[in-house]
């Protein structure tokens, strides 16, 4: 069997209640840097709170509600649950 | 097209590729459907393992390839090339596959199926298999197979290969598969994408690299640094990579940005493609406290649903518990007019202080009650993290009119005072969104609006209730009146978006606080704050105009007789024991309404009058109603105290109760006929809803975008919507009313 091949998914492709880390944030620069600033940057471990419309997140204790435009993409990484416990 | 030759298919063996997702199961399908029997080989020049299968079905021979698991068919290094060589037919030892079963999780669709839209480009047969069924059904997951054939126009088998259940199947679908017609990808990609990679093919034949299959075209654009791309490059030079390059920067500039275009069209794709096929019923939740609360208060029904009943349980609330409050200023206000009445005599001083003073600034300052209300429930909801909420649950509604969850917040508070609205909007990035927010916030029923309807409502809509009073009719037309600003600006703010400021619904990141109780002190200080702020507006502009207007109203007109006159009535007065009345005493109280009937309008405000009567005549309104509207175009509030000093100088005064409310339900027409209907205290309302009176908002806007198009704009549409809007609802209510 190949070596673990990193799945890259948009964030709102994660299901509730799933653990993913953030691997890329794409858009234009100034929504990127706000992004950060809320704590959406790569590498942070975020969980899905609430799908839809705008999307409900749990990052960092807080919780984050996020719609992305069509310049606008965030990719996760899923992780599963016993990485996530062992974390 | 068909991929296979009828008249050889009865000998040849069929050539299957297998495919997946690791971990869906793909193992066990092939051992299921092979009986377990697999050759191991290797794949040559790489390391990854070839192992095929045979089977029979139909009388047909099935040789099974089975491919490595893999999320996508990108590939990025020679072992994952190998896929992409077998599924095209580039692999010499196995040859061009007839058809592909792809296997996917069917309780993780969403994501599986990335790999699915991917193998649908390459223009082979394929059977999608839906694993993993059991599971799916367990959890609740519920899959429209039907729709979802159509939608594909896949061949769809469900399958518990663990179990052992709809192996059959497969084997029946991969039979049926090979003699069907492929189908021919939808083009999921601008249109732009496929001219380039047409323009690439070209290239390739004249570099003399020989034709190279669509597929591999499009993975050379898409993968930058891929494994195609090095793969041709080898053959070629550094030519390829300069030109893919440049092809790269040129997609760019028509806004299809690689490598984040494909995935974006491809999930976007999975997402219309799944769109209500898929219901899940049961999700498995642990959540915190704060969770539970959202997870009723952000649902897209019940937190609507809450948020409506809300609202309207606080403007009923601002309607029933501050009349006690009103009650006791009024009473304060009557106290005063008395002892002013006591000390001063008849005359243009008493007029000032009476007609002028007291009775434009009281009839203002009587609706603190209810803007210390309104802004306590805005300061709570705050401060407790629900407005976050609320912005959360409109952020849906928003998006429809071009507008996002951000520009909520100025909103609501806008539904306090329009001026921090305005400023609120700066939170907001998009300069587009920004502008329609800043423009509709006048719209918002502010607290000034509020005076307006309380009068009218309780002075002319009737007291009905139901439920044991616990809903009125009179609350329901304020709640409705609160409402209307709100919901013209959902057309207004539409035509915006599509004509001034067009452009895409921008992203919404917000953070949603966890819930907490309100801190008494934040929520008293701000309310304290507002009300302050309204008192000295009262005190200072309002007083101001009010002064104003009550000159206006008195001057040039000779008031000689009109004071003779009042003061005779409080000698025979005070000549008479309490209850009684004199026959001269009657005679000087109609004298004095003509007298002073006369006074007004001889007066500059009546001249004045005279001029707008026309214009607002098909409003329902009379001369006086319409001096006041005009009067109160620098603050609306203003039009209660004009009115109060319009009609008290006109005489229009009940000697017992001097509330302006009273004043107004006996005001008549020179005709006699009531002056106010109900259509006409509606188009009065509707009016002061939808007109731009606010000189200090246009002032900010003014500020903010630093142009004065833009508070002109604002004054002109929002002054012909409340004229246009009173003429219809004054002329439709009369037509019904008759
Ligand atoms: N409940 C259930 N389990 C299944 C089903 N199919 C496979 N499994 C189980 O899922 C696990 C993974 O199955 P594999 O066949 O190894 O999956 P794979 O796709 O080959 O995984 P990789 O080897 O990582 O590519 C095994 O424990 C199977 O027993 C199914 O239809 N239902």
């Amino acid at each position: 069997m190949p070596a673990v091949v990193h799945e890259l998914i948009p964030i709102d492709m994660l299901r509730v209640n799933e653990s993913a880390r953030i691997a890329e944030v794409h858009g234009p620069q100034p929504l990127v840097q706000r992004l950060e600033e809320l704590g959406l940057r790569e590498g942070t471990v975020i969980r899905l709170v609430k799908t839809g419309e705008p999307l409900l997140l749990a990052v960092n204790g807080h919780r984050l509600s996020f719609r992305a435009d069509s310049s606008t993409m965030i990719f996760v990484e899923p992780i599963s649950v016993e990485q996530a416990r062992s974390s | 097209m068909s991929v296979t030759d009828p008249t050889s298919t009865a000998t040849r063996p069929l050539t299957v590729a297998l495919i997946g997702n690791p971990n869906t199961g793909k193992s066990t399908l092939f051992n299921a459907l092979t009986g377990g029997k697999a050759r191991i080989g290797n794949f040559p020049g790489v390391t990854v393992e070839k192992k095929t299968g045979k089977f029979q079905h139909d009388g047909r021979d099935v040789l099974l390839v089975d491919l490595p698991g893999t999320y996508s068919l990108a590939p990025r290094s020679a072992d994952e090339m190998v896929s992409v060589d077998v599924l095209l037919g580039r692999q010499q030892e196995i040859g061009k596959p007839d058809a592909v079963v792809c296997i996917v999780d069917a309780s993780n669709l969403e994501r599986n199926l990335y790999l699915f839209s991917q193998i649908r480009d390459l223009r082979i047969p394929v059977v999608l298999v839906l694993n993993m069924w059991d599971i799916a059904q367990s959890r609740g997951i519920q899959i429209d197979l039907d729709q979802l054939r159509e939608r594909t126009q896949a061949v769809i088998v469900t399958t518990s290969a663990a179990k052992r259940v709809g192996i059959e199947d497969v084997r029946t679908a991969i039979i049926a598969a090979t003699g069907a017609e492929a189908f021919t990808p939808v083009k999921l990609f601008p249109e732009s994408f496929y001219r380039e990679a047409d323009s690439l093919g070209e290239w390739l034949t004249e570099q003399g690299l020989g034709e190279v299959p669509f597929y591999l075209r499009e993975r050379m654009l898409l993968d930058v640094h891929g494994e195609t791309e090095h793969r041709v490059s080898l053959k070629a030079n550094d030519d390829l990579s300069h030109y893919l390059k440049e092809a790269r920067a040129r997609l760019a500039s028509e806004g299809c940005r690689i490598p984040l275009v494909e995935t974006k069209a491809r999930y976007d794709w999975i997402r219309t493609l799944l769109d209500g096929v898929i219901e899940r019923t049961s999700p498995e939740e642990q959540q915190t406290g704060s969770d539970r609360i959202d997870r009723i208060l952000t649902h897209r029904v019940w937190g609507l649903l809450f948020f409506a009943l809300l609202m309207f349980v606080v403007f009923q609330a601002i309607y029933t518990w501050a009349g006690p409050f009103m009650e006791m200023v009024e009473w304060l206000q009557q106290l005063i007019t008395d002892a002013v009445q006591a000390v001063i005599a008849p005359g243009t001083l008493r007029s000032l202080v009476v007609d002028g003073i007291i009775a434009g600034v009281g009839s203002v300052v009587i609706f603190l009650p209810q803007i210390v209300l309104l802004f306590l429930f805005i300061a709570i909801m705050e401060d407790c993290g629900y407005m976050a909420r609320a912005a959360f649950l409109m952020d849906k509604l928003m998006t429809r009119i071009g507008l996002s969850g951000k520009s909520f917040l100025p909103l609501m508070s806008s539904f306090a005072c329009a001026i921090p609205g305005v400023m609120a909007t700066r939170v907001i990035e998009n300069r587009r969104d920004r502008m329609v927010t800043m423009l509709i916030a006048p719209l918002m029923s502010c607290s000034a609006r509020l005076p307006v309807y309380l009068l009218m409502v309780a002075a002319f809509i009737p007291g009905t209730t139901w439920l044991g009073g616990w809903i009125g009719l009179q609350g329901m037309v304020l709640f409705g009146m609160q409402a209307m600003g709100a919901l013209v600006a959902i057309p207004v703010a539409w035509l915006l978006k599509k004509t001034l400021f067009p452009g895409e619904t921008p992203p919404f990141v917000m953070e949603l606080p966890p819930y907490k109780w309100p801190s008494v002190r934040i929520v008293f200080q701000r309310v304290y704050d507002q009300a302050k702020a309204f008192l000295v507006r009262a005190g200072t502009l309002i007083f101001c105009v009010t002064v104003l207007i009550w000159a206006a109203g008195y001057f040039p007109a000779d008031h000689t007789r009109l004071h003779a006159n009042q003061a005779e009535q409080e000698q025979v007065e005070a000549t008479l024991a309490e209850e009684e009345t004199s026959e001269r005493l009657e005679e000087l109280e109609a004298e004095a309404r003509i007298l002073s009937a006369n006074a007004i309008r001889e007066s500059f405000l009546g001249r004045a009058g005279m001029v707008v009567e026309p214009a607002v005549k098909p409003l329902g309104w009379d001369w006086r109603i319409g001096v006041g509207a005009i009067a109160s175009f620098p603050a609306r509030e203003v039009i209660i105290a004009t009115m109060g000093t319009i009609f008290s100088l006109g005489g229009d005064v009940d000697e017992e109760d001097a509330s302006l409310m009273q004043t107004l339900r006996t005001a008549t027409w020179p005709d006699g006929t009531p002056l106010f209907t109900i259509p006409v205290a509606l188009s009065i309302m509707v009016f002061f809803a939808l007109c731009a009176q606010c000189g200090a908002t246009l002032m900010v806007i003014r500020r903010e975008t630093n142009s004065w198009r833009w508070p002109i704009f604002t004054f002109v549409y929002m002054t012909l919507l409340a004229y246009l809007g009173a003429l219809v609802v004054y002329q439709v209510g009369t037509r019904l009313m008759t």
